[in-house]
Parts: structure tokens; sequence; C-alpha cells
């Protein structure tokens, strides 16, 4: 079970991409929990994360949160523009999924 | 035409452009100012694929007039809006560091 939170600063156009990842996870039959918050909330939920991915209009607080939280740091990380503008919810949570699998090495 | 495609499109390229000035400011405070003038050139870019979004979005509701306003649309356009600030604005302020610079040495 992945547990994937994206963050962006109202949690609107993230919210739009999780239910597209969703649907893809449900595709490929990848079981996980995906959700979209504001970038305020990250301090309640990075805990119980395994993965966080900034909306790329958040790309300039990527430093920032890194050092707020570098236990965490390493799950923190940020949604291709690419990706996230033609709403590619299947190549976003594979490249999620790659990380997760690579931190747990 | 797939209008929530079109926000999406503005909101990443608009995040990336806003994102990439504000990184040019910091290059520039840091007196890197060939690197903050490239940088100011990718967002530049990325703002330019922002506003073609909204110029798509503008050209089909002048041929069709059948474009309903929800909020998504206005939250992207916002998203766009700000990024423009910011670009203009870091535009300014890396000039502003580059004289600095100059007079402090």
């Amino acid at each position: 079970m992945f547990k994937i939170a994206l963050i962006c600063e109202h949690g609107a156009s993230t919210g739009l991409c999780a239910r597209k990842m969703i649907e893809a996870a449900e595709k490929l039959g990848i079981e996980c929990s995906i959700a979209a918050y504001s970038d305020s909330q990250l301090d309640n939920i990075i805990e119980n994360m395994d993965c966080i991915l900034l909306g790329p209009q958040l790309m300039f607080k990527e430093e920032q949160f890194k050092h707020e939280y570098p236990e965490h740091a390493k799950k923190i990380t940020v949604i291709n523009t690419m990706d996230y503008g033609m709403m590619n919810g299947e190549k976003i949570l594979k490249d999620a999924v790659a990380l997760i699998e690579s931190l747990k090495k | 035409m797939d209008v929530i495609q079109e926000c999406m499109k503005m909101i990443s390229y608009g995040g990336d452009a806003k994102s990439l000035a504000l990184l040019a400011i910091k290059q520039s405070r840091d007196g890197k100012h060939e690197e903050a003038a490239a940088t100011m050139k990718k967002a530049e870019e990325s703002l330019l694929k922002s506003h073609q979004a909204h110029t798509n979005l503008l050209s089909y509701d002048a041929e069709n007039q059948d474009l309903h306003v929800t909020i998504f649309m206005v939250h992207a356009a916002d998203h766009l809006n700000a990024a423009e600030t910011v670009f203009v604005l870091a535009k300014e302020i890396v000039l502003l560091h580059e004289e600095v610079k100059q007079c402090l040495k």
C-alpha cells in the first residue's frame, strides 16, 4: 500500500490530478491511497506519507520544505510540469511508485 | 476542446514560470548573473506556454461563445496572473541585484 500526498497552494489543481492518478491506479491494479492537500496541511500529514508530490507551481518551495523536514527530504519531489499540464495520471503515479521503491532499498 | 486540460496547462506552466523567476532572483543575489539570466529565459518560455493555453481558451470562446466559467478556470487565471506579476518584478530585481553587486565591487 503506497501512501501518496499531492500538495499545492489550495489543493485545487492537485485534486484533479489526484483523481486521474486514482483512476490510473485502479486500471493498473496498484494498491495505494492518493489525496490532495494544501501546503499548510503538510505538517500534519508528512509523517504518515510514503511520498510527497508538489505541484510544479510550488517548485519554489521545494527547498524550503526539504529544509523544514530534513528527515523526510528524500520523499519530497516536484511533479514534471509537462505530465502535470497534460494530467498524465499514469506517468505521475509510476514515477511516484518508482521513487517509493527506490527509498525502500 | 478540453477546457480542464487547458486550465491545467495554465496552472502548471504558470507555476513553473513563477518558480523559475524566484530562483533567478536568488541566483542574482548570490552573484550568479549569467545563471540568473538563463533562468529568466526559461521562465519566459514557461510563461509563454501558460499564456498560449489562456489564448486557446479565449479564441475558442470568441469562436463558439459557449464557454462556461468555472471556479477552476478562475483559479487557473489567478495562477497565470500571479506568474506574470512575479516575472515582471523579478526582471527588475535581477537587474537591481546586478547593479548593487557592481557598486559594491
